[in-house]
């Protein structure tokens, strides 16, 4: 176990946090609010990264990137988080997009894409799931059919985030070359091409977070086929790899959130004035949160350790999103459960100061479903790790 | 940070779970939690075992705590009895300037076992009075207390606690019977017993030996749970119910990858906290509390999902299912409770305002 960066981990990391301090109060704070706002906000952002040589931390250095390793793209997450770097807009371009164009893509993709997602350029999004497929992909039904020159386009995505601030997408289609996962083709698709609806969906919270998008006879010419006609399944099964490192680790800093929740318990008071983190039942509470963080942290660790070794996945990598997803929860209802009726007064209620855990109680719930439930997971896991029987 | 066992530790837990195959099998585990385990423990002296995670200098074969969580994990997951090595390997630091100690536990297989109330935190109990060099007192459910060669005890001196070693000889010892008939215990008395006071620092070192025996015993809570899902995934894949095995059910797929969930997680929080807690790394205290609070406790549930896997062939004596069962429960409860762990980490993150 090295449980202390090596000299070149602790040089690079001190000269990105140096960096960082001297570069994030040159953007126009505050950070918007509305994903259209914040949209500008970022390019700017991701356009000092690029210049500073701090865009597409692990990419190969032959498309743009730094080369670097998963534990120096840990670092630089964990630097990010830490100094309060804007959102990540173009986590689609950057972790899914962009690696898998790289190692599928022609030359000619390479070159007209790649740049751009690292410049900030371009925002991406993905263009899987169907209203009849979602935890079975293969079963997808939009219809790419051969055309001179190309495919045209004709069918209905939907969950697809970002779509519509996005300039692009990465999109999965039958061709017909087979029943299932054989018959499907992978392409690029510009969201500005004559056919494409987007309309946002509102989630739970009533806020436009995903989208539906409708394919209208979209044209796609054949230079956008990444990868063989009819093979476009194992190339979205490397995309689904790139996505794998990323969702065990875990979208949200579990540890950042716990330690607000320390410092808010440290400064609140019960009905009498007496001090909250007296109680019992709240430092029990706490300090289990506090318990399950500090794993989830490690099991990130793990995960991205066996990524830098090129080692295959193990059980662990796997079971990633079976701990994030409740720990997010029961972090997010805990600090609700410490306000006014427990946090349900509405978002926009005056006297609401946990707006932001609402959200990401919310959202939490949304992750679970996301990228395949967590139901789906667990058999998944059963299945290939256990060995268990399929149903 | 790199998490990453070396080449070394996965050689030595690959030798050492081998051993265990083969000297551990289930027959040999039920007849030693019948009449004893000391036939086992004379073996592990034996073969040389009980030099491992003991440093080079002091007499030992080299490693450290990362390597004893190995074991421990390694011994969980064989149902070895382990009481006496545990607490040995919890109070090490305490006799590490002693070589005639070390070397009566590396040589002849004395162990030395702390006292201390079983179901406390290591330094959290009462010091016994320390008058004209002798102890007097008794300390209720000592863990590996009938197996000790000698004691180490925390006393109360005029300046504080202080640590001292008291031969076995000297004490009288109580049986008694533990649900988990793979490790053992007893009440421990003495009476004016003659005691050797050990020139350490007693609050650093007890500060250490509550860390070890919190990455000790969840090792072997992670072991007793991996050998339990092995169990019921077996089973599932045999047992046929419906027409078809039982291990196709989804409802059994999900209690199986919960279990594997609460066995990886575990394993991540368990050897860096080993490493960490032997380097004096600032997250050793942090690791260790969450480490004993989390894995304890999800080896308890595992314990109970496992059972339900196995159906009614799991709640039988002749089944080895129970076996593990019981030695999750205890692990929960040795050497402090998942809420004692709780406690002594929200004390950490100072909850309350400073003054």
């Amino acid at each position: 176990m090295e449980l202390t960066d090596s000299p070149d981990e602790a040089a690079f990391r001190s000269k990105l946090r140096t960096w960082l301090v001297d570069t994030l109060p040159l953007l126009p704070w505050p950070e918007p609010v509305t994903l259209e706002g914040k949209k500008p906000f970022w390019q700017q952002w991701q356009r000092l990264l690029f210049d500073a040589g701090y865009a597409g931390i692990n990419w190969p250095r032959e498309y743009g990137g730094q080369g670097a390793n998963e534990i120096i793209r840990a670092i630089y997450t964990e630097e990010l988080d830490r100094a309060g770097a804007p959102e990540r807009l173009n986590t689609i371009g950057e972790d899914f997009a962009g690696p898998t164009i790289s190692q599928f893509g022609t030359s000619a993709q390479k070159e007209r894409f790649l740049e751009k997602i690292l410049r900030g350029e371009e925002i991406w999004c993905q263009l899987f799931s169907e209203p009849e497929a979602g935890s079975d992909l293969a079963s997808l039904r939009t219809k790419a059919t051969k055309v001179e020159g190309g495919f045209r386009i004709n069918g209905q995505k939907i969950w697809t985030s970002r779509a519509h601030i996005a300039d692009h997408a990465i999109l999965l289609a039958r061709t017909g070359g087979g029943e299932r996962h054989r018959g499907i083709t992978y392409f690029l698709v510009p969201m500005d091409a004559p056919g494409i609806t987007v309309r946002p969906l509102e989630h739970m919270l009533g806020e436009a977070e995903f989208n539906e998008v409708f394919l209208d006879d979209v044209f796609i010419p054949d230079e956008m086929v990444v990868g063989e006609v009819d093979g476009g399944w194992s190339v979205a099964m490397g995309t689904l790899a790139f996505e794998r490192v990323a969702i065990a680790t875990g979208r949200v800093n579990t540890k950042r959130a716990v330690d607000e929740i320390v410092a808010d318990v440290r400064s609140m008071t019960d009905d009498d004035g007496q001090p909250l983190g007296r109680h019992e039942g709240v430092r029990q509470q706490v300090a289990d949160l506090y318990g399950r963080a500090l794993i989830h942290q490690l099991i990130g660790q793990r995960v991205i350790s066996l990524a830098a070794t090129d080692g295959p996945p193990g059980p662990v990598t796997s079971i990633g999103k079976l701990y994030f997803c409740p720990l997010v929860e029961d972090l997010a209802d805990f600090r609700l459960s410490l306000e006014p009726l427990g946090g349900q007064t509405g978002l926009d209620d005056p006297g609401q100061v946990a707006g932001r855990w609402l959200r990401l109680a919310y959202q939490a719930r949304g992750t679970a479903i996301a990228g395949g439930s967590t139901f789906i997971q667990r058999n998944i896991v059963a299945e290939r790790m256990l060995g268990m029987p399929r149903s | 940070m790199r998490w990453e066992l070396s080449f070394e530790q996965q050689e030595f837990h690959e030798a050492f779970t081998g051993w265990l195959d083969h000297v551990a099998d289930s027959p040999s585990v039920r007849e030693w939690a019948t009449h004893g385990g000391a036939p086992f423990e004379a073996r592990l002296a034996e073969d040389g075992w009980l030099a491992a995670g003991l440093a080079e200098a002091a007499g030992g074969a080299g490693g450290g705590l990362v390597e004893l969580a190995l074991a421990s994990e390694a011994m969980g997951s064989h149902g070895a009895p382990s009481a006496a090595w545990l607490s040995t390997m919890a109070v090490l630091p305490a006799v590490a300037g002693r070589p005639e100690v070390i070397e009566g536990l590396v040589e002849r297989g004395e162990f030395v076992v702390w006292v201390g109330a079983s179901d406390r935190i290591p330094g959290g109990g009462r010091a016994l009075p320390l008058v004209d060099g002798t102890v007097t007192g008794e300390v209720r459910l000592v863990l590996g207390g009938s197996r000790a060669a000698r004691f180490v005890v925390p006393v109360a001196t005029g300046g504080g606690v202080g640590l001292a070693l008291v031969e076995a000889a000297d004490v009288q010892r109580g049986e008694r019977s533990l649900l988990d008939q793979t490790r053992e215990a007893c009440d421990v008395r003495f009476d004016g017993a003659p005691a050797q006071v050990l020139d350490v620092d007693a609050e650093a070192i007890l500060t250490q030996v509550a860390r070890r025996a919190a990455v000790l015993v969840s090792a072997d809570s992670l072991g007793a749970a991996a050998r339990m899902l092995d169990l019921a995934v077996e089973y599932s894949k045999q047992r046929q119910q419906f027409g078809v095995p039982i291990g196709s059910f989804q409802a059994v797929k999900h209690a199986a990858a919960t279990i594997l969930v609460g066995v990886e997680a575990a394993r991540s929080i368990i050897y860096p906290a080993a490493a960490a807690v032997d380097e004096g790394h600032e997250m050793a205290e942090p690791w260790a509390c969450a480490a004993k609070a989390q894995v304890t406790k999800s080896g308890v549930a595992a314990a109970d999902s496992a059972l339900t896997m196995h159906g009614a062939i799991g709640y039988t004596w002749e089944h080895d299912l129970h076996l593990y069962y019981k030695r999750a429960k205890l692990d929960a409860r040795l050497f402090g409770a998942p809420s004692a762990w709780n406690e002594r980490l929200a004390s950490q993150l100072e909850l309350t305002p400073q003054s």
